[in-house]
């Protein structure tokens, strides 16, 4: 009931014009990079970050966010007419919507996305809102040790379940782990790893970083591209599915929601891993498992429903624990920090108002996004037509410019650059940039943490063995990487090694 | 032709286990390399110049000499479980990489010495050349528009502070 007190005045706070018109702004945005398979979530919320200084909190939170959950929806348009994922998450969606599109039912799969998706969300969000408090109740009882264990878990998790392989993942986030140790260190006051030059003393900035991995890698990648073009033209009419297309996909929906929720509130998982695993179980409990991939109605909206509420419930570790699950949230954590709002289990005493006001406008953006997808999808379908080599040197001068705005300095320009460089090259390595970015987002608390706790303990490692909440993540990780030893093998007997 | 002829050549096993040349240009060899050298890097330059501390009161090179030992250790699991698969030259896109690489160092550069609006003009005409899609009128009609478009958002809307003019 208090809940729901909490959540009138959290609708209070949101119902101001100003901030109404950010989570308007944001999942316009969002939805927009989320149809261009061009420009990813995280390069467009990471060229919002240096606009939202001069916001108030609450405006600018509510803005990412709405840019991160607008893009789940448009990520399944690419996906459907295109068999071009827009996001990661949506990647599934190909599978079984492009099928669908190429039997002529693309309106059909666009509709049942779009409302799988909005029931997901609204699921995510009854989770987000009963299951915050007892999270962050949880959470106070914490230590530095069992943070320090927690964070362990959500890396090693991160970097050995999403990516292809788990040795290369594990490697990406202690590299970013060790970049994150670049600048002045807070114990000690000695500035590491800053070869001499003095603007890395104060660390690599969050921005650069993301700008030149997620940016600068997807353009380099895809600039000689000239449009996505397609021919479809979807009618409303077109849009609307029989009564036992309805039937069909009612429990996969609930089904995806359930899981999604659960993957979300994990530390360390997030959509991507939700969506993949939502399909494959809906796969495994149908009648007629041969129908997946050639267009199985089921498939297409568990998944959709699957990675929209993770991507809800996803704000739970990232809010009470100060622990994202996926790269976007790691983004999330930086602009609270930058502005002044320490994510963890203090946040619900001290921040309240803010986050019931997040929560509001996940309601309200939500039903915006369902306006936005069902009446004017021949609006998204006709952005797909934009040519690409017209959009590219605009994002390009934004990066640059957005970059130098936010400390008027040049030396962030050349890093962007530098980083762009290198991560392309550890892109054609195949190496995955998502455990190197929650690498680099956690490394100092991580640190910070690791050292509290053996100034505790005088020294001794068994700190991190003493209580029970320590022995219970301890065993969660070990589950994580027996999984990915098992992963690893199975990968193993398909490609077989070179001697 | 013959480089077409070289990679049906490849396929068959037998010229994995010979020849160094196939072991370098492989992606997971060449990654472990990587993560190897970079492993030894740090944890060298970590021991010679931060102290390690003691457990009760760990050093600034406690964290980063376990981190780079690990990476080390990564990086020969990496080279020693690799997978058959080869860099392709093809799939990277040297033109891409270089104008924009390019196009970024001189805005930055130039950002300072001549201004906002020439120094953009610049780098979006060299960004332009990633596509040939464009004939060289498209691509000055498009540096124009999007100075407009960037002059409003940042030094109108946002009231960014920087040289503007030379």
């Amino acid at each position: 009931m208090e809940n729901f007190v909490n959540l009138l005045n959290g609708i209070e706070l949101i119902l101001d014009i100003y901030v109404l018109f950010y989570c308007f702004v944001g999942v316009l945005i969002g939805t927009f990079v989320g149809v261009l398979p061009g420009i990813g979530v995280l390069a467009a919320i990471s060229l919002l970050l240096p606009f939202t200084y001069q916001m108030p909190t609450i405006a600018a939170i509510v803005m990412l966010a709405g840019v991160y959950y607008g893009a789940q929806y448009g990520g399944s348009i690419a996906s459907i007419l295109l068999n071009l994922p827009g996001t990661p998450a949506s990647a599934v969606a190909c599978l079984d919507g492009y099928p669908m599109s190429k039997n002529g039912k693309a309106g059909i799969a666009l509709f049942m996305t779009a409302i799988a998706s909005f029931i997901g969300a609204m699921i995510g969000i009854f989770v987000l809102m009963i299951f915050s408090e007892k999270i962050s109740n949880l959470g106070l009882r914490f230590g530095p040790a069992e943070y320090f264990l927690l964070m362990m878990f959500g890396l090693i998790a991160s970097s050995t379940l999403v990516s292809n392989s788990p040795n290369k993942g594990l490697s990406m986030m202690v590299f970013g782990l060790l970049v994150s140790s670049i600048g002045i260190d807070i114990n000690s006051g000695i500035s590491r790893f800053d070869f001499g030059l003095i603007n890395l003393m104060n660390g690599v900035s969050l921005i650069v970083v993301v700008m030149g991995i997620f940016g600068l890698v997807e353009i380099i990648k895809t600039s000689n591209n000239s449009s996505f073009m397609t021919s479809e033209k979807i009618t409303t009419k077109s849009m609307m599915p029989s009564f036992l297309e309805l039937k069909r996909s009612l429990f996969p929906i609930l089904r995806g929601s359930c899981i999604g929720s659960f993957f979300g509130i994990l530390p360390g998982t997030g959509p991507t891993i939700a969506s993949f695993t939502a399909y494959a179980v809906e796969k495994k409990i149908s009648s007629e498992p041969n129908k997946f991939g050639n267009g199985a109605i089921e498939g297409l909206v568990s998944s959709e429903a699957a990675n929209n509420s993770a991507s809800h419930t996803g704000f739970i570790p990232t809010l009470m624990l100060g622990i994202p699950g996926d790269a976007v949230m790691a983004i999330i954590i930086a602009a609270l920090i930058m502005h002044g709002v320490q994510p963890g289990p203090m946040m619900l005493i001290h921040q309240n108002e803010l986050i019931w006001g997040l929560i509001a406008s996940f309601f309200i953006g939500n039903i915006l996004l369902l306006i936005l997808n069902v009446p004017l999808i021949g609006f998204w379908i006709s952005i797909l037509r934009i040519p690409y080599h017209f959009l590219y040197p605009s994002i390009l001068i934004f990066i640059c410019i957005g970059v130098y705005s936010v400390n008027q300095n040049v030396f962030d320009i050349f890093s962007v650059a530098v980083i762009g460089i290198i991560a392309y090259i550890l892109y054609n390595l195949d190496f995955d940039f998502v455990p190197f970015l929650l690498g680099f987002v956690l490394g100092q608390p991580m640190e910070e943490n690791f050292r509290r706790s053996l100034l505790i303990s005088d020294g001794s490692f068994m700190i991190f063995f003493n209580s029970f909440i320590c022995l219970s993540i301890l065993s969660l990780i070990l589950i994580v990487i027996l999984m990915s030893i098992i992963k690893f093998l199975k990968i193993r007997r398909i490609n077989p090694p070179v001697v | 032709m013959a480089q077409a002829g070289h990679s049906t050549e490849r396929k068959f096993p037998i010229y994995h286990s010979c020849g160094c040349r196939i072991s370098v240009m492989n992606k997971d060899k060449l990654s472990g390399l990587l993560l190897i050298s970079l492993g030894t890097f740090i944890s060298c330059y970590t021991l010679l110049n931060y102290s390690l501390g003691n457990l009760n009161n760990i050093g600034p090179g406690f964290f980063p000499l376990i981190l780079s030992v690990l990476l080390l250790i990564l990086g020969f699991l990496n080279f020693l479980f690799s997978n058959n698969q080869k860099i392709s030259f093809k799939e990277i896109n040297f033109k891409s990489l270089f104008f924009i690489f390019s196009g970024i160092i001189l805005f930055g550069i130039l950002l300072e010495i001549i201004g906002f609006i020439i120094s953009s003009f610049l780098s979006i005409l060299i960004f332009s050349f990633c596509s040939n899609k464009f004939y060289i009128f498209d691509r000055i009609l498009l540096s124009l528009g999007i100075i407009i478009f960037v002059y409003v958002i940042f030094i109108f809307l946002l009231g960014m502070n920087v040289k503007i003019y030379p």
